[in-house]
């Protein structure tokens, strides 16, 4: 069956991202303000303050000193968990190339932080060094864009590449080549034949049901890891991001000082609705909110979505959306059952086959209300835990449910002539650990296909006796 | 909350008078408390609990016993936070006979054991005030005379069954300098009222378990200082340093309680924000009124006016007038 | 909690004392606004307040009511930094008066507190989901303490327990006792250093890590609190004090009135002798 080929969507984060990288890529990284900042913001909280703590310090520190950073042990607190954590924390510094492992003068093992990164994360902070490319002065612009425009802009663009994921026939149009290619190569819709005609896979199913950070920085780690395809420089293309990433809504950069490279990169981000762009001869482009703070993904939260939740959810699993949006109504029509639709409210209900229909194309439990949890009207915020219990808790049944059966690859044994080579046969199958299941009356037995050759020579070998 | 009291506004929405009301309410249980009288400070307590068939009943959930002895810890906490130098004690009537439970101590630790006791005790027979206050008496009777005694009898029944004259022990309750005030949990009772009118304390009797526990949290602020007081001149150590453990108790605030704002429409005047917390009055119904320190007329909304006279007790307009905090200090 | 963000109040003190000396000027206020920076760097979603204090009055410095913003980069900072800089920097500055008489004077550190406390106290209410506030305020001080301001720090105090917000102290030059209660009671750290100079390293090193991620750092030896009460009549402070048994006003000798509440003392009886217990 197809279905027990589905991953789960693995969605890494900036961290994970960058430790992927090499040193080499990475040294040239840290070489601006901006990627040293993101890169700091997102560091577990104790490498963090590492970090602080020899930010003034250019000379090595011997790594015994950095043993005493631990808690004073005090009778009655455990602190193995605190020590594995400032393991934890010192690793990642040295796997990001942050810390570098020296000999100081007396030729003991000591720390370093990185000069480059030092020195830029300073200048982010603290001040000094130049002004970022894309902050040389504008003139006012004349067709000055408010925040309300900008995330209206966003919006449609971002839920026009989704639309796509849902219908994939219609609307092709609506989207850019280089969008769909970076669907298709992150695998979240393929083409089921020789023609045009795409479909989205399971894992596209998931990525439907993140939340919208989430899906943007998915989204991106994808189509960065085909930039250079596309003839452009990773490490340029990071670096304005993470600019992009610390500008302020609602006001406009410039676009002096860019080069070719960089200019057909601002016009993909354009097409996926992270930066708007009136004109491309306009000399300045206005970064949305999905650009924003674009690195934290999931920990980004709600302080940078400015939609409101729409859907109330009764324990009685109906679920009441106030929406119009034709995507909005048919990511609910994923897992649930649609009921009834009004002008400004469609009701569904969940069921087990509708959440079975979901789960067979690779949508796990924890999606689905992870989804309804985030899209929860004010209101339901109020209540704790905010999706009904009994809600959540049978969608995880239906999930579990599905687990109760076993697959398992084998080989058949039947028709033996007598009790005593079946038994003879189940157990020494048995004995070997490859027996899947045996039945005395009806002399048949199952082994795994692992196991079957030993078994056949055993019973050649017996036979021979 | 009466239905009628409910307007629509211009709009024909009923938020704004309900938020009115609201702060209306809060407001005016401050503006209570008015704060010009001499408070007692150093309490000596005695709750008198009724144990009597009567807190069997069920008028409150689960029963009247069980109810009134949950509100009774967390008075028990509270009391000993806001009151860290007074005391309190625990004394039960039932079958006719008045026990004390607890004794006079600023340890609620102890109490709150003695109070998981009485929940196991059952409740039977009849209550005796007038023995319960004879226990009360020896030995409130011989604390010093600057402090304040008090008694708080919580009571159910609607008898008292008692040896002899009631009125010759509310003589000594009285010479004793004791207030005693009453809570009840049925009726009003004559003699309770007696009792409570003759020795300076409140009567009042609950309708329901909240107002209980209002009722009750009332007796958490000193009472005015009788007369008859003395006062004299404590001598005190001061620690230099104390163990970590033992966080000092500190509470001023009944001492020099923060007088109350004015109240003034928002329009009148020009100032758009609060001082204390730098919100916008945008016009909305919760900012139609702001209030005026009277001292450095500083002006705050009303979230900040109503956190400052219940929690903080100094004004932060007044602490950061030079003039003001070096006249207020000496 | 890491991810939720925190709110910092910072109290900077203004005292005219500082301007004695422009290399400290400097110094100190590049400290504190390092530190603001840091902070705001560390994790998108923590927030800032800042409120100056000096002898004659209390600011907020950040956020302000009328919001200026700065064109454009000067430097290779972060953007919202400059903005944020340039309207703590210009306040501060302004806020630095020479004074001659500022000698018999201190700052009034407790009224910003309380300002402090009623800004997170409403950021508190605002929060749609409801959810509580991590904040924390963290009290820079240069003057010396005269005692003067004694309630209005205790009550401060009580209330940041009562919201369980730690109130963190950094002192320059000399302990300070009563600041030292404070950090104390509501379970912030206290620390003092010599020199402006040492300002900056000193907050890094103890201030800049979250409740939480502070109890997985190690922590400066506990220094123990001095717990005296000042005196109402001299303001000192006392091992020994007399205390009105109306009023609680201490007094370091025996007084026939209390000046504070006006009763007049029983003489004719032997003092009753109290040891304050705690617990």
């Amino acid at each position: 069956m197809s279905t027990f080929g589905t991953q789960t969507l693995t969605c890494k984060n900036l961290q994970d991202y960058l430790r992927s990288l090499t040193k080499d890529v990475l040294d040239r990284l840290y070489r601006h303000p901006a990627t040293c900042l993101a890169v700091f913001r997102e560091l577990p909280e104790l490498s963090k303050q590492f970090i602080l703590r020899l930010l003034f310090v250019t000379r090595p520190v011997p790594q015994v000193l950095l043993a005493t950073w631990k808690p004073q042990h005090e009778p009655g607190k455990d602190l193995g968990d605190i020590a594995a954590e400032h393991r934890q924390g010192t690793q990642v510094l040295l796997d990001m190339a942050i810390w570098q492992e020296v000999n100081d003068h007396h030729g003991n093992l000591a720390i370093r932080l990185s000069n480059t990164f030092r020195d830029n994360l300073k200048v982010a902070i603290l001040g000094g060094g130049k002004p970022w490319t894309m902050s040389a002065a504008l003139d006012s612009d004349p067709h000055q864009r408010d925040v309300e425009f900008l995330d209206k802009y966003a919006m449609d663009r971002w839920e026009s590449v989704l639309q796509f994921l849902v219908q994939p026939g219609q609307g092709q149009t609506a989207i850019s080549r280089d969008a769909m290619r970076t669907l298709l190569h992150a695998g979240l819709i393929e083409s089921s034949d020789e023609s045009d005609n795409m479909q989205i896979t399971s894992s596209g199913f998931q990525f439907l049901l993140l939340d919208t950070a989430s899906q943007v920085w998915f989204f991106i780690l994808k189509y960065l890891e085909t930039v250079t395809e596309r003839g452009l420089s990773l490490v340029a293309c990071l670096t304005f991001l993470f600019k992009l990433s610390f500008s302020i809504l609602g006001k406009d950069y410039s676009m002096e000082g860019m080069d070719n490279e960089l200019l057909t990169f601002l016009q993909h981000l354009r097409e996926f609705g992270l930066v708007y762009l009136r004109k491309r001869s306009s000399g300045r482009f206005y970064p949305t909110r999905l650009a924003l703070n674009i690195t934290a993904g999931q920990n980004k939260g709600n302080i940078d979505v400015p939609k409101q939740g729409y859907l109330v959810i009764e324990t009685n699993y109906r679920i009441y959306a106030y929406t119009v949006s034709e995507l909005q109504i048919a990511l609910l029509s994923i897992f649930s059952d649609i009921e009834g639709r009004f002008p400004n409210m469609v009701v569904t209900s969940v069921s087990r086959g509708s959440v079975r229909r979901a789960l067979l194309k690779g949508i796990g439990a924890e999606q689905i209300i992870s989804f309804l949890r985030q899209h929860c009207h004010p209101q339901m915020f109020k209540n704790n835990p905010v999706v009904p219990r009994t809600v959540a808790d049978q969608i995880k049944l239906w999930e579990l449910e599905r687990e109760r059966l076993e697959f398992n690859e084998g080989v058949l044994y039947k028709d033996f002539m007598s009790v005593h080579d079946f038994s003879l046969l189940s157990n020494f199958a048995s004995s070997k650990g490859v027996l899947i299941y045996s039945d005395e009356k009806q002399r048949t037995m199952v082994v795994t296909k692992k196991g079957h050759p030993a078994i056949k020579l055993f019973w050649k070998e017996a036979q021979a006796k | 909350m009466e239905r009628e009291a409910i307007q629509e506004d211009e709009s024909g929405r009923l938020e704004p008078s309900v938020t009115e009301m609201i702060q209306r309410a809060k407001r005016r249980r401050l503006l209570d408390r008015e704060a010009s009288v001499r408070l007692g400070i150093m309490r000596h307590v005695y709750i008198i609990l009724d144990l009597s068939q009567a807190m069997s009943e069920q008028d409150l959930k689960p029963t009247r016993q069980i109810c009134t002895l949950k509100i009774l810890e967390d008075f028990i906490q509270e009391f000993h936070d806001q009151n860290p130098i007074s005391q309190l004690g625990i004394i039960t009537t039932q079958n006719k006979v008045a026990k004390r439970h607890s004794e006079l101590s600023n340890n609620p630790q102890r109490h709150l054991d003695c109070i998981k006791k009485l929940r196991e005790l059952p409740a039977r027979g009849e209550p005796s005030l007038q023995n319960s206050l004879e226990v009360a008496l020896s030995s409130l009777r011989h604390l010093p005379p600057h402090t304040s005694r008090e008694i708080l009898i919580i009571f159910a029944a609607l008898t008292t069954c008692d040896p002899g004259e009631i009125a010759a022990t509310l003589q000594k309750v009285k010479d004793a300098n004791i207030r005693v005030s009453v809570v009840g949990l049925a009726a009003e009772l004559h003699v309770c009222k007696e009792i409570s009118k003759d020795t300076g304390g409140s009567f009042s009797v609950s309708i329901n378990d909240l107002h209980l526990k209002e009722l009750i949290h009332e007796h958490l602020e000193p009472p005015p200082a009788s007369v008859k007081m003395d006062h004299t001149l404590i001598k005190v150590g001061f620690p230099h340093q104390i163990n970590a453990d033992a966080k000092p108790a500190l509470c001023m605030w009944h001492l020099f309680p923060l007088k109350h704002f004015d109240e003034i429409v928002a329009e009148e005047i020009s100032t758009k924000h609060c001082y204390g917390c730098l919100k916008q009055f945008t016009g909305c119904t919760a900012d139609k009124r702001v209030y005026v320190c009277r001292t450095c007329k500083q002006v705050f909304c009303f979230n900040c006016d109503i956190f400052l006279h219940e929690t903080v007790h100094s004004c932060p307009g007044c602490a950061s007038n030079p003039t003001i905090s070096q006249f207020n200090s000496n | 909690m890491a991810g939720d963000g925190c709110l910092l109040v910072m109290v900077v003190d203004l005292h005219p004392q500082l301007a004695e000396q422009e290399s400290n000027v400097h110094n100190y206020l590049s400290a504190c606004i390092s530190f603001a920076n840091i902070h705001l760097a560390a994790n998108v979603k923590n927030t800032l307040a800042v409120i100056a204090a000096n002898h004659l009055e209390t600011r907020f410095l950040y956020p302000q009511i009328t919001g200026k913003t700065v064109d454009r980069q000067k430097d290779g900072r972060l953007e919202l930094l400059c903005q944020v800089d340039e309207s703590i920097e210009r306040e501060l500055r302004n806020m630095i008066v020479p004074d001659p008489k500022a000698d018999q004077t201190e700052s009034l550190i407790s009224g910003a507190i309380g300002r402090g406390l009623l800004y997170i106290k409403r950021q508190e209410t605002e929060d749609v989901l409801g959810k509580k506030v991590h904040a924390r305020i963290l009290v820079v001080k240069i003057s010396l303490d005269t005692g003067s301001q004694y309630l209005n720090y205790i009550n401060t105090y009580l209330t940041a327990q009562k919201i369980s917000t730690p109130l963190d102290v950094c002192v320059i030059g000399s302990d300070c006792g009563l600041l030292q209660q404070g950090a104390d009671i509501s379970g912030g750290y206290y620390h003092c250093v010599q020199e402006v100079s040492e300002l900056l390293q000193c907050l890094i090193l103890m201030y800049q890590a979250d409740v939480v991620t502070r109890k997985k750092l190690n922590v400066p030896p506990p220094d123990s609190v001095d717990y005296r009460a000042a005196c109402f009549c001299h303001r000192t402070l006392v091992d020994m004090g007399n205390v009105c048994s109306n009023c609680l006003s201490v007094y370091c000798k025996a007084v026939p009135l209390c000046t504070t509440c006006n009763v007049i003392f029983q003489t004719d009886r032997p003092l009753m002798k109290i040891v304050k217990k705690k617990k």
